[in-house]
């Protein structure tokens, strides 16, 4: 498995960089990780006319504190987000996900930018963004623009980035509201892609009961879904196992998940509503948010 | 050096290279101006090749060749099998076997997506794959045939014209009196089984590397087979030579479980390419071409009935075995005859009916993989068990303890035929005390009350036997060939291919005794078909047994003539004669002495040498085995199941196993151990799998989950020695044990875990696709008690 032919350009800046992908038209492919992008080139699914490779451009890589957000350059590398402090400190659920990325090896390649723009609808950074509200900068030689993470996804593999287009920066707003969180993955194996995975993050209040929540599930369709009942149906009540069976089973009614050879659609489904379960259970256990206990986290 | 190295845990003498990356592989052989060469495969399942068009993969710069069938002459053949029925087999049981073999390349028509079609050598693989694209190949689509169900309808398309079904053999075998054994009965358990495809998937996939001698003398081949002189045989007909004028060289194997062990289009495709050009060839296979290209093994469904009395003793076993052999029948004895010989013991049943078909299918073609037919028929013999055992409302591990084959009954004759055409016969061991050392082990009891406990508190485990026993250490001959060299070092050499289980290790560790030397005097070369002139090569658990007794006999052979020298020099009789550290004496009188290298450098010609004694301290000796020795054992599992997610963690996992006297305790732990994991990854991980229009699904490792480390226990292996009756050092096979019990004990295990559901397991994979199935076929089956649903 080789790839097929291509030119090849490493710029040093975004300008530099965006210019090269509108000159060569939609057959040229920003670079980032590669960890994902290579693979296809060698099997020949993919055959871009020219790689732009990113990572000699410094204004994208980075992580920085904001007053109520943090800002992750595209080019970060997954395990620089794992081992980021400030990450670490304001949101472990970014943490927890970020750690169940592949191996170490894929980790210190691959990109958080390259992750949100290949959209695999399995993968941890498309649903953390989606829960925590991220939105991503994004910019093309006509200008940038800022993507919601509810309009950045929209099927398998597919975004709302154009095909000129880079993202530059992921902002994620620091999750202070919430008292507790849980990322649930169920993969074949340490490593292997998500068969499904469950982000949440839930506020109960001094009363015990649900007064915010957010759920999303990757691996249930082409793009991770909020499931966005789940505060109708929570707000107001106390997690109680009985609350959260029947909610779970409620709120993966809508979920339509193709079949594949690791799972049916209704293995998908059937997954889904324990993992559904799981984390609203462990989410609203807990009672801080801060720090890698604050919520927990379950690896099947 | 009075120590003894066989028997021992000697640490690995080729591990240094392999560990610290200067191992040589086909892909490491360095000679200028090599190409590389690029199969061009069909895409299609079934198809007419229409036709094909080579002119621009041709003009393409930096191509050297593209070949298609019409290009290949004598090379363009059919692949021959040393899986063939002795003319013994067929006489007996007289089989309805169609030919059905592989060819080198395909003439009209592809029969599976992945057989080759052209052939593309090119400056680099970058060039050739560019080249490979460019081949135009106009297909007409067939209608395929994914499942023997399809292969089998009578309106199914045929994959050979002229056939009037798909089935390649129709085998009937059996022994005892099995009407009487039905009809006197008390309890029959009838079930089904199915055994999903998956395969052995080296670390390093097939490769050849070709290089003719320029001035026209034949041909050097480096090559990573199981069978190097099998290889060479099949390279010399294809190019009109003679053996002399091929050599094959095996490099280092990154591992070969069977798959390497066949013959396939590249083995002289790669050649003929070489004499074709004139220059350095090689192939290295890539990991998404394995999976389509190199066999595939296990798939099969298994009827099945067992007759016992009220109390659980077994009467007897009858089977339908339908083994979906993919496109090809590339090893028509093998997968049929050793799957029923496995349903012999360890379990004492008088009659036995098997009724075999080998039905094509348009998938790749299935052949031997590490067990070769054992563990499915020993998942459905342990599964047959469980269900007996709930029949008559035992414990499974009673119904076991009732029906093992005693000490005091081996050897056991059922009087059948084995796989080499002689008799069965069980030859030695201690079945029951296997599993009471299993049982003690993995405390069984203890995991009862532990179990119910769990249960109580929302866990589901569960435990899980089986008993196995293992055909090991086929003939009919091995051969070795040792010398000494006058610097008093000792080479041996042998046929027998090392594909990473330690040879180079045991069969120094038996020279080294022999010889009274450290192993480390002692160089191992194997797999050079210059070195020796015969071998059979590397599988059905053979190297321990037949190459070790080789080497054994070779070098006994070679001390035989030192001794002689030795005795002629020191003017005493041979018999008198003793060798220590190396060092021959008259027996009592360590000096005078000869060292090995002292006779080496004396044993020339026009030296002076006892009467009749050639020069060279070189002797090759070969064994001949008349029979398969039969190692056993007993796997115990607890897995942990959630029942939501179909998730397994395995919690532990125990095998007490007897291969006989043991060369090196330590290969065998790790042979048993790699044997278990491959079982493991089997049932949870691994499947390849097909879509409805014959497709392969799984070519990357993405789809296709092999087991790592994260995703195996510790397993604890207890050994037993029962050495073997048959040959001189007493050894049984372990290199295929290991993987023979773990699909039954597994799924018995998360059956186990979901009795409570009523869950039935009957199938060897139990990923969660399989797991979430059973519990929702079983709860269908609980909301609507009348129907006959069956689970799995």
């Amino acid at each position: 498995v080789r790839p097929a032919p291509f030119s090849y350009t490493a710029p040093e800046t975004v300008e530099e960089a965006v210019a090269a992908l509108a000159d060569a038209g939609p057959d040229a492919k920003a670079l980032a990780g590669g960890q994902s992008l290579l693979a296809m080139m060698n099997f020949r699914v993919a055959r871009p006319s020219l790689l732009v490779d990113l990572r000699r451009i410094p204004e994208l890589t980075g992580i920085s504190a904001g007053h109520d957000s943090v800002r992750v350059g595209a080019m970060t590398t997954h395990a620089e987000a794992e081992y980021s402090e400030l990450l670490l400190a304001s949101m472990p659920v970014v943490r927890r996900a970020v750690t169940l990325i592949g191996h170490p090896a894929i980790r210190n390649r691959g990109t958080v930018g390259g992750s949100l723009a290949h959209a695999d609808p399995a993968a941890e950074w498309p649903v953390v963004a989606l829960t925590l509200g991220a939105r991503m900068r994004c910019e093309n030689n006509q200008g940038s623009r800022w993507i919601d993470s509810d309009r950045f996804f929209e099927d398998y593999f597919e975004t709302a980035l154009g095909p000129e287009e880079l993202i530059t920066d992921v902002e994620i707003p620091i999750p202070r509201r919430y008292t507790g969180w849980s990322v649930q993955e169920f993969a074949r194996q340490s490593g292997a892609f998500a068969i499904v995975l469950v982000v949440a993050v839930v506020r109960v209040g001094d009363d015990g009961r649900i007064e915010d929540l957010e759920i999303c599930v990757g691996g249930c369709g082409g793009a991770p879904v909020r499931l966005e009942s789940a505060r109708t149906k929570l707000v107001g009540e106390r997690p109680t196992d009985r609350v959260l069976e029947q909610a779970a089973r409620d709120l993966i009614d809508d979920l339509a998940p193709r079949s594949d050879v690791h799972a049916t659609s209704e293995d998908r489904v059937a997954i889904a509503r324990a993992l559904v379960k799981r984390a609203l259970t462990e989410a609203g256990a807990a009672r801080s948010f801060g720090g890698p206990n604050g919520g927990g986290a379950d690896e099947v | 050096l009075s120590e003894t190295f066989v028997g021992t845990g000697v640490r690995r003498k080729e591990d240094g290279r392999l560990l610290y990356g200067n191992a040589r592989y086909v892909g490491d052989v360095q000679l200028p101006g090599t190409l590389t060469a690029v199969v061009v495969r069909s895409p299609h399942p079934h198809a007419r090749i229409a036709s094909i068009d080579v002119t621009a993969a041709r003009a393409l710069p930096g191509v050297a060749g593209v070949f298609t069938a019409g290009d290949l002459g004598s090379a363009l053949r059919a692949l021959p099998s040393f899986g063939q029925f002795p003319a013994a087999l067929l006489a007996a049981w007289k089989p309805t076997l169609r030919p059905a073999p592989v060819q080198s390349m395909a003439t009209e028509r592809v029969r599976y997506v992945g057989e080759p079609v052209a052939l593309v050598v090119g400056g680099d693989r970058y060039i050739a794959e560019d080249a490979a694209d460019l081949v135009e190949i106009d297909y007409d689509p067939l209608a395929q045939v994914t499942d023997v169900d399809q292969s089998l309808a009578p309106d199914a398309p045929r994959l050979f014209d002229g056939w009037d079904d798909n089935v390649a053999l129709d085998l009937t075998i059996g022994f005892g009196d099995i009407e009487s054994a039905f009809a006197r009965a008390e309890i029959v358990v009838r079930d089904c089984f199915e055994c999903h495809r998956y395969t052995g998937v080296p670390l390093e996939g097939r490769a050849l590397m070709a290089a003719p001698d320029p001035g026209g003398r034949g041909m050097t081949v480096w090559s990573n087979h199981q069978l190097p002189h099998f290889l060479r045989a099949l390279i010399c007909d294809a190019l009109e030579q003679p053996e002399f004028a091929v050599r094959v060289v095996q490099c280092d194997i990154g591992g070969g479980f069977g798959q390497k062990a066949g013959l396939y289009p590249e083995d002289v495709l790669i050649p003929f390419a070489a004499q074709a050009l004139g220059c350095p060839v090689r192939w290295l296979e890539d990991r998404s071409e394995h999976f389509m290209a190199s066999s595939h093994s296990r798939e099969q469904r298994l009827e099945a009935e067992i007759a016992a009395t009220a109390d659980g003793g077994l009467l007897g076993l009858r089977y339908e075995a339908l083994i979906d052999a993919g496109a090809y029948l590339t090893f028509p004895a093998v997968v049929p005859v050793l799957g029923f010989a496995h349903t012999v013991g360890p379990y004492r049943i008088p009659a036995i009916a098997a009724v075999i078909r080998s039905v094509l299918t348009n998938k790749t073609t299935s052949a031997p993989y590490r067990g070769a037919g054992r563990p499915e028929t020993v998942f459905m013999l342990n599964r047959l068990i469980d269900r007996v055992a709930e029949a008559v409302g035992r414990d499974p591990v009673d119904v076991r303890r009732l029906n093992l084959i005693t000490p005091g009954e081996l050897p056991y004759a059922p009087g059948v035929l084995y796989r080499d055409a002689a008799p069965l016969v069980l030859d030695s061991g201690d079945y029951p005390a296997a599993l009471e050392r299993c049982i003690a082990a993995i405390d069984y009891e203890g995991f009862r009350r532990e179990q119910r406990a769990a249960r109580a508190a929302g866990r589901q485990t569960g435990i899980g036997i089986s008993c196995n026993v293992e055909a090991t250490g086929i003939g009919p001959f091995e051969g070795a060939r040792v010398r000494v060299d006058p610097s008093g070092r000792l080479a041996v050499y042998s046929g027998v291919v090392n594909t990473g289980q330690g040879h180079e290790t045991v069969l120094a560790q038996v020279c080294a005794d022999v010889f009274s030397v450290d192993p480390e005097q002692i160089t191992v070369l194997q797999g050079d078909t210059t070195d020796i002139g015969f071998s059979r090569g590397t599988y059905h658990s053979r190297v321990a047994v037949a190459g070790a007794n080789a080497v054994h006999k070779a070098a006994r052979r070679t001390l035989d003539k030192a001794m002689s020298l030795a005795a002629h020099r020191l003017e005493a009789a041979p018999e008198d004669m003793e060798i220590r550290e190396g060092r021959i004496s008259v027996k009592g009188s360590p000096a005078p002495s000869l060292t090995l290298g002292e006779l080496a450098a004396l044993c020339i010609p026009g030296g002076d040498l006892p009467d009749g004694m050639e020069p060279g301290l070189d002797e090759t000796d070969y064994v001949n085995l008349s029979a398969v020795t039969w190692a056993y054992a007993a796997h115990a599992a607890i897995v942990s199941v959630d029942a939501e997610t179909g998730g397994v963690e395995i919690v532990r996992y125990v095998v007490v196993h007897d291969c006989g006297q043991m060369l090196n305790p330590m290969i065998v732990k790790g042979q048993i151990q790699g044997g278990v994991v491959a079982g493991i990854g089997g049932a949870l991980l691994e499947e390849l799998v097909y879509d409805e229009d014959g497709q392969l699904v799984t070519t990357s490792f993405m789809d296709y989950l092999l087991p790592t480390l994260t995703d195996v226990p510790e397993i604890e292996i207890h050994h037993m020695s029962t050495p073997s009756p048959l040959n001189t050092l007493g050894v049984k096979g372990a290199g295929e044990g290991g993987t023979v019990g773990p699909p039954a004990a597994l799924a018995a295990a998360v059956e186990d875990a979901l009795t409570d559901r009523g869950v039935r397991i009957n199938t060897t994979s139990i990923s969660p696709r399989h797991i979430l199935s059973a519990i929702r076929a079983a709860e269908s089956h609980r909301d609507s008690p009348d129907s006959d649903h069956q689970a799995g």
